[in-house]
C-alpha cells in the first residue's frame, strides 16, 4: 500500500504497492493452495489478502468492492471453473469492478486446455500448480503498472453521501494520491481505536463488538491494519478472517491496510482522512484496529482517537510493565481479553495502581464483558462533543 | 468373493499353502536351540499372535481372505440421482457388493439445488444431487437394502442421509435390524481437513451421537454409523502416521463422547470403523496392521471393550487421488494396482480404486471398469491373497510397524497433554501438524526428492500422451442444474406444506433440549423437508455458526 504510510517518499504520485483478494468460490475448501501463495506473494512486493472459506457470491463481492484491491485470484478445486469464473466476472462487473486484474489456478478440470482457453475468454489468466509461483507476482506487478499509468481517476466530485462503491474508490484514490483533500463531513464519525500487542486478539474482539453494535441500526466502518515485514514488501492483510460473519452487513464496511510499524505524520493524516471518508459514507462510529503494538511510543495515534482502547493479557500484564512507557499510556480503556483463559488478579491489581482510567475483564471467546464495552462505547458517542 | 470349503490351497505349481506362516515355518526352525525355539514362539505370541486373535496386527479374521475378499466398493454419484441409479446398475454388473455414494458439493454443504447464492456450478457435479427423500428414493431405485451394503460419504448432514436411508429401507419393508452399511458422519476430520462443517463441535457430535445411540437401539451390528476417516488429511498432505493418529484419536473422541453418554463401549466401538488412504508404499501396509493393533489395545484396556466385533477393527481404503496424474494418464493404471495390492497385503475390509482418467474429470465406464477388474486381478487371479499376513515376519514390516505406532502413540501423548483430541482440534494443532508436512513434501516434489515417473522424471522421452488419453467426459452443469432444480420444484410444489412446518418446527424444538434427534429428523425428511430446510434453516439457528482456526 501507500508509501506515505511508511514514511517515505514525498512525490504526490508515489506508486504503492497492488493489493489482491484471494479467493474460494462458496463450496471449495481447498485452502491448500492460498496458504501456499501468501508469503510469495509477499515477497512480490503484493499485499493479499485472505477473508475465510465458505462464502456465498454476495460476500465475496461486497469484500471486493470495500477492499477495491487491484487483482483477484480465485482457486478453484472443484465444481465447474467456466461456470465458477465467468459467475464471479458477471457480479463484479454488475458492481462496477470491471477492471480488476484477475488470476485464477486449481486442478481438475481448470487444468484442460480447452477449459483454459475459455477462461481466458473470460479474462482470467491461469496459473497450474506447474507454474512457479513467481511468474503469478510478475504478472500481477505487470499488469498493475501498466493500470496505473492509464487510470483514470475518479472525479473530486463528493456528493452529499458517498456509496458503498464511491468510498471504496475515494480510500484507493487517497492511497494513490496522497495530497488528496477531502472535504470535512458534516458529522464527524467517532473514532475508536483498539491497539495492544500482536495476538492479544484485537480482531476477534472487534468481531465481538461488532456483532453487538450492527444491531443497533448504526453505521460502522473498520479500518484494519497488518504490518509489512522488514525484510519481505507486502503485507498479509488477514484481519477479515476473524470478522467473516461480520461483512454481509450493510451498516459496516470494512477494509484493509498495510504498513510500516510506526505512525507518521503522514500515515496518521492518511487514516484521519479515511475516517472522514467514512464520514461521508454516513458512519457514526469508525473502529481502527492497529497493528500489534508494544512499548514504542507512537503519541500520535492519540491525535486519532476520540476513544484509545488498549487490549492486554492478564498473564502479560503487571506493575513492572505499567510503569514503563509504551502506548498504553494514551489508553481511555483499558480491555484484559482471554480472561476466560489466564486469571487476572495480578493484572487488575496494577491496573488499580498505575492505571486511572477503567478497565474491562472480557472474553472474545465465551462473550463476557462485551456489552459492557458497546454500552460504554455509545455512552461516549453520546456524550461527545463534536458529534 | 470366498472359496468353497474344502478347497486345497496350493500355489499354480502346486504347493500347498498353509493359512498363514510364522516363526516355526522358517526352513532351519528344528536346528535353533529349544531356548531359542522357545523365544521365538513366545515372541510370536506377544507381538504377533495369529491372524484373527488378539490384538490382530495380522488381520482381524483366522482365515483371511480365504472366506472372504474385501468388498469392491467403487464411489459413485453424478448428475441427478435417476442417472446415479444407472451407474450403480452397471457396478452392480460388473460384480460389486457393496455401494458407495458420492454426493455433489451442494448436497455435502446441507445446501439445496436452489440456493442461488452457493449451489451455481456445483449441482450434480463432483457426486450425485440429493435435495429430498424422493431424490433418495430415485437414487436406489430396483437395489434392495437388504442385499447390497450401502456406503454413504457425508458427514456434515449426516443425520438427514441416516434418516432417509432409514426410509427408504422402511418403503422397502426391510426391517432395521436387516441393515448393513456405513455412514461416514466423522465431523472431526471435517474440521481438521475436508471443511465441511457449520456447527460448533459439541453440536457436531451430539449429532453424531444421536446416530450411534439410534444405531445401537434399533439396528444391528453391520452398520455402521460412523466412520473415522483419514483419508482426506492424507490426500492433504497429513503423513503416514499422522493420518493413523489423528484418524484412531478422533474415533476415540467419538467413542469417549458416546462412553460419557452412557452408551456401551462394546455396543459402540462395534459400530465404528475407520478409513484410511493408500498411496502404495510399505509404510502403508505398516500403518494398517499399527492402526488394528493400537485400536484393539486400547479399546480393550482404556474403554473396556471386551467383544471381538468391538476390538477388531474394519477399515476401508481408497487409493491415493493425489498420486495419480495427468501427465501420461494411463499410468494411473499401474499406481492403482500397486496400491490396491498394499490395500489387500494390509487386509482392509473394503476398497476403491480410483480410475486412471480421474484426475481432470470424472472417469469414463470404461475406466471403472478397469478399476473393477483391477481389484478383482489382485484379489483373485494369482492366489496371493490365500495366505494371511503374507507380510508378517518380515523383518522390515514389523520395524515399521513398530515405528507407525511408536509416532502415532507420540502424538496421542502430545494430544493428550494438550486436554484432549476435542481440544487440540479447536486449537488447530493436528490442523497445523498437517500443514507443516504438506509444506515440507512440496518441497521434497519440487526438488525431485520424491520422483514421479512421466512428471519429474522419464517425462517427455517417448513423446507424451496417446489421442485418446485426452478425451474427457464432462457435465453439462447448467442442464443437471436445471433438471435438478426442476425436480426439487416439484417436490416442493406437492408436499404437505404444513406437516413440513410442523415437523421442522419440532425438530428445533427438540434441539434445544437433549432428545435424540434421529426421529424428528425422520419425520422432516418423511414430510419432505429438504437437506438445507433441515441443517441451515432449522438446526443452525439452535447450534450457531463455528469456524476454526483460519477457516
Amino acid at each position: 500500500m501507500n508509501r506515505f504510510l511508511a514514511g517515505g517518499g514525498d512525490r504526490e504520485t508515489d506508486m504503492r504497492t497492488p493489493k489482491i483478494l484471494l479467493i474460494k468460490p462458496p463450496l471449495d475448501d481447498h485452502d491448500r493452495p492460498i496458504y501456499d501463495l501468501i508469503v510469495p506473494l509477499r515477497k512480490a512486493g503484493i499485499d493479499p489478502i485472505w477473508t475465510g472459506l465458505q462464502q456465498p457470491w454476495s460476500q465475496i463481492v461486497k469484500t471486493a468492492l470495500e477492499e477495491d484491491a487491484d487483482a483477484i485470484g480465485v482457486s478453484v478445486h472443484t465444481g465447474d471453473p467456466a461456470i465458477l469464473l465467468g459467475k464471479l466476472k458477471t457480479e463484479l462487473e454488475r458492481a462496477g469492478l470491471s477492471e480488476k486484474i484477475l488470476v485464477a489456478g486449481g486442478s481438475g478440470e481448470i487444468t484442460l486446455p480447452d477449459m483454459q482457453a475459455k477462461l481466458a475468454g473470460l479474462g482470467y489468466k491461469v496459473f497450474l500448480s506447474g507454474d512457479a509461483v513467481e511468474n503469478i507476482g510478475a504478472y500481477i506487478m505487470e499488469k498493475f503498472r501498466e493500470n496505473q499509468k492509464c487510470s483514470v481517476s475518479i472525479t473530486e466530485h463528493f456528493e452529499s453521501r458517498l456509496s458503498r462503491h464511491l468510498l471504496a474508490k475515494h480510500i484507493t484514490r487517497l492511497e494513490n494520491i496522497n495530497l488528496t483533500l477531502v472535504p470535512p463531513p458534516k458529522k464527524k464519525s467517532f473514532r475508536v481505536l483498539l491497539a495492544g500487542p500482536a495476538g492479544a486478539g484485537k480482531s476477534s474482539l472487534l468481531n465481538k463488538i461488532l456483532e453487538k453494535l450492527e444491531l443497533r441500526e448504526i453505521k460502522i466502518g473498520v479500518m484494519l491494519c497488518d504490518p509489512r515485514g522488514p525484510k519481505e514488501k507486502g503485507a498479509f492483510l488477514g484481519d477479515r478472517v476473524w470478522m467473516q460473519e461480520r461483512t454481509l452487513s450493510e451498516n459496516i464496511f470494512i477494509r484493509s491496510f498495510s504498513q510500516l510499524s510506526n505512525y507518521s505524520r503522514r500515515s496518521v493524516n492518511f487514516l484521519k482522512k479515511v475516517s472522514d471518508l467514512f464520514a461521508l459514507w454516513g458512519a457514526d462510529i469508525t473502529f481502527l484496529e492497529t497493528i500489534g503494538m508494544g512499548q514504542e511510543s507512537a503519541a500520535r495515534l492519540g491525535e486519532l482517537a476520540d476513544l484509545f482502547i488498549w487490549v492486554a493479557l492478564p498473564n502479560e500484564t503487571d506493575s513492572m510493565r505499567l510503569m514503563k512507557g509504551g502506548a498504553h499510556e494514551l489508553a481511555d480503556l483499558v480491555l484484559l481479553n482471554k480472561i476466560d483463559k489466564e486469571p487476572s488478579f495480578k493484572a487488575e491489581l496494577a491496573l488499580k495502581q498505575h492505571f486511572q482510567n477503567p478497565y474491562f475483564k472480557v472474553s472474545a471467546h465465551t462473550g463476557e464483558g462485551i456489552d459492557e464495552v458497546c454500552e460504554f462505547i455509545l455512552e461516549k458517542i453520546k456524550n461527545n462533543p463534536c458529534g | 468373493m470366498g472359496k468353497p470349503k474344502n478347497t486345497r490351497f496350493e500355489t499354480l505349481s502346486g504347493i500347498e499353502l498353509k493359512t498363514f506362516y510364522g516363526p516355526e515355518d522358517l526352513p532351519h526352525f528344528e536346528d535353533f536351540s529349544s531356548e531359542t525355539k522357545k523365544e521365538l514362539v513366545e515372541w510370536r505370541r506377544k507381538y504377533l499372535g495369529r491372524p484373527g486373535e488378539f490384538p490382530y496386527p495380522r488381520g482381524i479374521y483366522e482365515e483371511g481372505y480365504r472366506k472372504q475378499l474385501p468388498t469392491i466398493r467403487q464411489f459413485c454419484g453424478e448428475r441427478t440421482a435417476p442417472y446415479t441409479n444407472e451407474l450403480l446398475h452397471y457396478l452392480i454388473g460388473l460384480g460389486e457388493k457393496g455401494l458407495s455414494v458420492a454426493y455433489d458439493a451442494v448436497t455435502l454443504h446441507g445446501r439445496d439445488s436452489d440456493s442461488e447464492d452457493w449451489s451455481l456450478g456445483y449441482v450434480g457435479k463432483d457426486g450425485v444431487a440429493v435435495d429430498t427423500l424422493d431424490d433418495f428414493h430415485d437414487l436406489l431405485k430396483g437395489i434392495s437394502l437388504e442385499k447390497y451394503s450401502l456406503s454413504q460419504t457425508i458427514n456434515f448432514p449426516a443425520i438427514v442421509f441416516f434418516s432417509m436411508y432409514l426410509a427408504e429401507a422402511k418403503a422397502q419393508e426391510i426391517p432395521a435390524k436387516k441393515l448393513r452399511g456405513t455412514i461416514q458422519s466423522d465431523i472431526l476430520k471435517e474440521v481438521i481437513k475436508q471443511k465441511e462443517y457449520r456447527f460448533p463441535l459439541k453440536h457436531g457430535l451430539r449429532l453424531m451421537g444421536d446416530m450411534m445411540e439410534y444405531s445401537i437401539m434399533n439396528l444391528n451390528f453391520g452398520f455402521y454409523p460412523d466412520n473415522a476417516s483419514g483419508y482426506h488429511m492424507s490426500e492433504g498432505g497429513a503423513s503416514a502416521s499422522q493420518e493413523l493418529a489423528f484418524t484412531l484419536k478422533n474415533a476415540f473422541a467419538f467413542i469417549e463422547y458416546c462412553l460419557e453418554r452412557g452408551m456401551n463401549a462394546n455396543d459402540v466401538m462395534g459400530r465404528v470403523s475407520l478409513f484410511f488412504n493408500c498411496k502404495g508404499t510399505w509404510e502403508d501396509i505398516a500403518k494398517f496392521r499399527a492402526a488394528r493393533r493400537i485400536w484393539a489395545t486400547v479399546g480393550k484396556e482404556k474403554y473396556g471393550a471386551a467383544s471381538y466385533r468391538a476390538l477388531a477393527l474394519k477399515f476401508h481404503v481408497q487409493n491415493s487421488g493425489a498420486s495419480f496424474r495427468s501427465e501420461e494418464a494411463r499410468n494411473n493404471i499401474q499406481r492403482g494396482t500397486l496400491q490396491c495390492l498394499a490395500a489387500l497385503l494390509g487386509g482392509a475390509q473394503s476398497v476403491h480404486i480410483n480410475s486412471w482418467n480421474e484426475t481432470s474429470s470424472l472417469p469414463t465406464r470404461e475406466a471403472v471398469k478397469v478399476s473393477v477388474r483391477t481389484q478383482q486381478i489382485v484379489g483373485e487371479e494369482m492366489h496371493n491373497m490365500d495366505i494371511v499376513d503374507v507380510l508378517g515376519g518380515s523383518f522390515a514390516i514389523e520395524a515399521l510397524t513398530w515405528e507407525m505406532e511408536k509416532r502415532a502413540t507420540d502424538y496421542f501423548k502430545a494430544i493428550d497433554e494438550m486436554g484432549g483430541m476435542l481440544k487440540a482440534i479447536e486449537l488447530g494443532y493436528p490442523q497445523f501438524e498437517i500443514r507443516k508436512t504438506s509444506l515440507e513434501e512440496a518441497q521434497r516434489m519440487k526438488n525431485g526428492k520424491i520422483p514421479v515417473v512421466g512428471v519429474n522424471t522419464h517425462s517427455g522421452e517417448a513423446g507424451g500422451d496417446s489421442q485418446d488419453d485426452n478425451e474427457f467426459r464432462r457435465i453439462i452443469t447448467l442442464e443437471v442444474h436445471e433438471e435438478q432444480k426442476k425436480r426439487l420444484a416439484k417436490v416442493k410444489k406437492e408436499r404437505d406444506q404444513s406437516r413440513v412446518a410442523r415437523s421442522l418446527e419440532r425438530l428445533s424444538s427438540e434441539a434445544k433440549g437433549n432428545a435424540n434427534l434421529v426421529e424428528p429428523v425422520l419425520e422432516a425428511v418423511e414430510a419432505r423437508a429438504t437437506v438445507e430446510e433441515i441443517m441451515i434453516k432449522t438446526l443452525e439457528p439452535v447450534f450457531g455458526r463455528w469456524r476454526g482456526p483460519g477457516d
